[in-house]
């Protein structure tokens, strides 16, 4: 479709440094007034930054902004809500042990300090029936799912009434079901006018839901296109300047012995409820495992019974025939499994050190990196530069300290950790989550390479892309509970995503 | 083309820039003070005069200020320790008099010892004593979650009432109307230097310092320190005992507190005397943000205190400045310096307005 309508959001000539590290370089952009603009771009392209700016969270260093045909120059997201913008980040800002309601409310009440929570409940009430949502206002938001609370996050912005609504990866941990309602949500706000940027490295989504697309390349801009006069390799090649391929080339192997086996797992969740039941699974040389499931349905129980974080209430698990149920997690290191964690900034990193420190966290009392009673910067620093060359981390050194990295670079760092020291077996929840399409390709290939060479790999994911793409075999977890394993060639997208709901007899 | 200034968080603070800040804040601390010191009917300049030549001054000065900064390095050190590993010890003053009542058991009942065995054993007795009073904070923490902020402060007053309780009866001879012990025999001082009340204590705080340095920022234990300081659950999920690391970090904080509390009884005093920390264990608190928790940090920041309390006797001394407005220009330096350290992590930049 074709945009006839003005543009509502005009940045001209956009420049945004941190330090030496040039993150926006004279980026332009419109926005129309009901149109979905996605933004695309490779790791540390700069889009995070081009948002936050808009959004008032950053000054950019030079640069204006039209917002409804005036110029626009936000200090604080306080002004750009005022203005009529909006944002969504990946990392939701709600406060967990408040209801919907009072999440939506807080903070958007100008006058007086009591909240007038029934007139808000009224409002949103017929915000949530005009966009067919169906939640209780008096939940507490820590108890919905992932895809629920990006509702609320949404409503939020509904309910001050913007005009643009930025989303920064919001599909990124999200159950194709909820995309899909995601989507609906911004179809509706497309049709009553409202306009949104939505930021994503799934280009399937590019090509469903957005009107035109601006590509970012190393902080600069490579152009703006309609979403119907390209296809998704044409965006590809505006991204990254080389094809990708989605379909990793795969070697036909046998499968070795077992290495990893889960006996009838019983975990418990942190509320106490059943996290993982009876469950069942193994693992052999030369394989790749895909786990898929909705996210909730026990994968972060199990993960963290493999890496001896959780308690295992009954069964086993057992590494080429030990025991390895009762494992601290220093020891189920020390034994080679490496684990990437589902949730990179809790559980895989530490934001505050630099890059190199994070790089040798849970190696850092073996060699190379210890030595006698000290640890070998040197070596480390070493280590750190040929990390980030080989995962392609956008950085500008192994100092750079965490939490100045883009979302996907983060995912690399740990990814680098954990695949670089010839492990027996890897588990791997969401891997490539957050990461661009390249990234994603490396990140595959260097998955079955691993498996090449007679790794055994537990590939837990939500994305049925992903498993479909690597795995050997392909197991589904629902409510805790092994729903059956298949081929990898006789499996069907339908056939998984029944069991994914709980139906048994799905699958082939 | 028009201007306009922002706020922005740096990435990094340079040494430069720190030294920077510190200048200006001193500049702005003292000409703050400079108020007070009128209002106070004084002369400015030779107040400020007075502060310096009693701070460092002379060789006599700048000793003295070195014996003030001695105990402010271990308790400031306590505090690195704990706050890195966001073990929050609130117990320094307590575990310091822990260490001084050690000293004066071991000095009391061991005198016989000649003095090279009694230097360490000193030493040792008083980490040892400081310890034994993290242990308990510690193991309350790791094991029963108990928060260590409300164990570590009660502990302190536990042991307050038991140090004025010995001193009121069981270790004051009849004689005695202050309430203090005997003096100690000389086998039990630690070594004096330069014909000063400058003691050992000051040169074992700068050697563990350097250790403490060393222990954080080159070895695997102290990386798995720093690691559950940043993030407990990460550092977890990478195989570090988070539990062992809370014990030890306490342990280890406790104990350099109790040693500093012996350096203040065999290097200092050579007797027990009430109120023998002047809330050492509190000052060490700012002596840490103010060295931003590193260890040389830490010394620079003490001696720098040290040279205030001192140089504020002289000051008191020679211009008649009431002791009140002399503790407030104290506090207001500690204040404008700390300030200081957290502005510089933001800068000003002026970017274009394209108009
Ligand atoms: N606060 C910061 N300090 C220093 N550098 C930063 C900061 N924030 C971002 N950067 C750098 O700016 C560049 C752009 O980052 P940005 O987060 O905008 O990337 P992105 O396009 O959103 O990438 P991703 O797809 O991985 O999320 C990166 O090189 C990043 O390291
Ligand atoms: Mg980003």
């Amino acid at each position: 479709m074709q945009q006839k309508s003005q543009p509502i959001l005009q940045i001209e000539n956009q420049t945004k440094r941190f330090g030496n590290v040039l993150a926006n370089e004279n980026i332009s952009m419109q926005v129309c007034g009901g149109e979905i603009h996605c933004l695309l771009g490779e790791n540390g392209a700069g889009k995070s930054t081009l948002a936050e700016c808009l959004y008032g969270f950053y000054r950019p260093d030079s640069g204006k902004y039209t917002f409804k045909g005036k110029e626009f120059k936000p200090r604080s997201p306080r002004d750009a809500i005022d203005a009529g913008i909006g944002m969504v980040h990946q990392h939701f800002v709600l406060s967990p042990p408040m209801t919907v309601i009072e999440n939506i409310v807080v903070g958007t009440e100008s006058d007086g300090i009591w909240l007038d929570l029934k007139s808000a409940s009224e409002k949103v009430a017929a915000l949530c029936s005009d966009y067919d949502l169906d939640l209780e206002l008096d939940t507490i938001v820590g108890q919905l799912p992932v895809g629920r609370q990006q509702w609320v996050e949404i409503l939020k912005a509904l309910y001050v009434g913007v005009d643009l609504l930025i989303l920064d990866e919001p599909t990124a941990s999200l159950t194709p079901q909820e995309v899909e309602k995601l989507f609906e949500i911004l179809q509706k706000m497309k049709t009553k006018g409202l306009s949104v940027i939505l930021i994503t490295h799934k280009l399937h989504e590019v090509m469903e839901i957005s009107d035109r697309v601006t590509v970012l390349r190393k902080a600069r801009l490579v152009g703006t296109v309609n979403t119907i006069d390209v296809t998704r390799e044409t965006l590809v090649n505006m991204m990254v300047g080389r094809t990708v391929s989605f379909q990793v080339a795969k070697k036909i192997k046998t499968p070795g012995r077992a290495i990893l086996e889960l006996r009838d797992l019983h975990v418990l969740k942190d509320n106490g409820l059943d996290g993982v039941k009876d469950f069942s699974l193994s693992i052999c040389e030369n394989e790749i495992v895909g786990l898929a499931g909705v996210a909730g349905n026990g994968q972060s129980e199990l993960f963290d019974a493999i890496v001896g974080v959780r308690q295992l209430q009954n069964g086993q698990i057992l590494l080429s025939g030990e025991d390895i149920s009762n494992d601290s997690p220093d020891m189920v290191i020390k034994k080679g499994i490496a684990s990437i964690p589902p949730d990179r900034m809790t559980q895989g990193l530490l934001m505050g050190f630099p890059i190199k420190e994070n790089l040798i966290l849970g190696r850092h009392r073996v060699a190379p990196f210890k030595k006698g009673i000290e640890l070998k910067y040197r070596v480390i620093e070493q280590f750190a530069e040929q990390a980030i060359e080989h995962y392609e981390v956008v950085a500008t050194s192994g100092e750079q300290i965490a939490k100045t990295l883009s979302g996907g670079n983060l995912q690399k760092v740990i990814l680098a950790r954990e695949l670089s020291h010839d492990p027996r077996f890897v588990v791997a929840s969401s891997p490539t989550r957050g990461l661009d399409v390249g990234a994603m390709e490396y990140v595959h290939k260097r998955l079955v390479e691993l498996r090449d060479s007679g790794i055994g790999i537990l590939l837990i994911s939500e994305d049925l892309d992903e498993v479909f793409n690597v795995s050997d075999r392909i197991a589904v977890i629902y409510n805790g509970e092994a729903m059956g394993i298949l081929n990898r060639e006789e499996a069907t997208r339908e056939g998984v995503g029944l069991l994914m709901a709980g139906f048994r007899g799905g699958g082939g | 083309m028009k201007y306009q200034f922002v706020v922005e968080r740096r990435q990094q603070v340079s040494l430069w820039l720190n030294l920077l800040a510190v200048a200006a804040a001193l500049i702005v601390g003292l000409l703050i003070s400079a108020v007070l010191i009128r209002g106070a009917g004084a002369n400015v300049l030779e107040s400020y005069k007075a502060l310096l030549e009693g701070a460092f001054g002379s060789k006599e000065a700048i000793l003295e200020s070195l014996v003030q900064a001695t105990p402010l390095i271990f308790t400031g050190l306590a505090m690195v320790v704990a706050f890195r590993s966001k073990v929050i010890n609130l117990g320094v003053e307590g575990q310091f008099l822990m260490g001084t009542m050690a000293a004066a058991w071991i000095s009391m009942n061991f005198s016989y010892l000649p003095n090279l065995v009694l230097i360490p054993l000193l030493a040792l007795g008083g980490m040892i004593a400081g310890a034994a009073l993290g242990f308990i904070p510690a193991i309350l923490k790791a094991r029963l979650e108990v928060n260590e902020v409300i164990s570590t402060v009660l502990l302190n007053y536990v042991v307050l009432y038991f140090l004025s309780y010995l001193l009121s009866g069981p270790w004051k001879p009849p004689y005695e109307w202050l309430m203090q012990t005997i003096r100690f025999e000389e086998s039990t001082y630690w070594p004096n230097f330069f014909e000063s009340r400058l003691h050992l204590g000051f040169f074992i705080g700068l050697v563990a310092a350097g250790f403490l340095l060393y222990l954080l920022q080159r070895t695997p234990f102290g990386f798995e320190l720093r690691s559950v300081g940043e993030n407990p659950v990460a550092a977890r999920y990478k195989g570090i005992k988070i539990e062992r690391i809370i014990i030890l970090a306490l342990l280890l904080s406790a104990a350099l507190a109790g040693l500093g509390g012996v350096g203040e009884v065999s290097g200092l005093h050579h007797r027990l005397i009430t109120g023998i920390s002047k809330g050492y264990g509190w000052t060490g608190i700012l002596i840490a943000l103010l060295g931003q928790l590193n260890p040389i940090g830490v010394v620079l920041a003490a001696i720098f205190f040290g040279g205030l309390i001192n140089g504020s006797v002289a000051m008191k001394i020679h211009t008649g400045v009431p002791i009140a407005v002399v503790e407030s220009i104290q506090g207001i330096l500690m204040f404008v310096l700390l300030s200081a350290q957290t502005m510089v992590h933001f800068k000003l930049r002026r970017i274009e307005d394209a108009e």
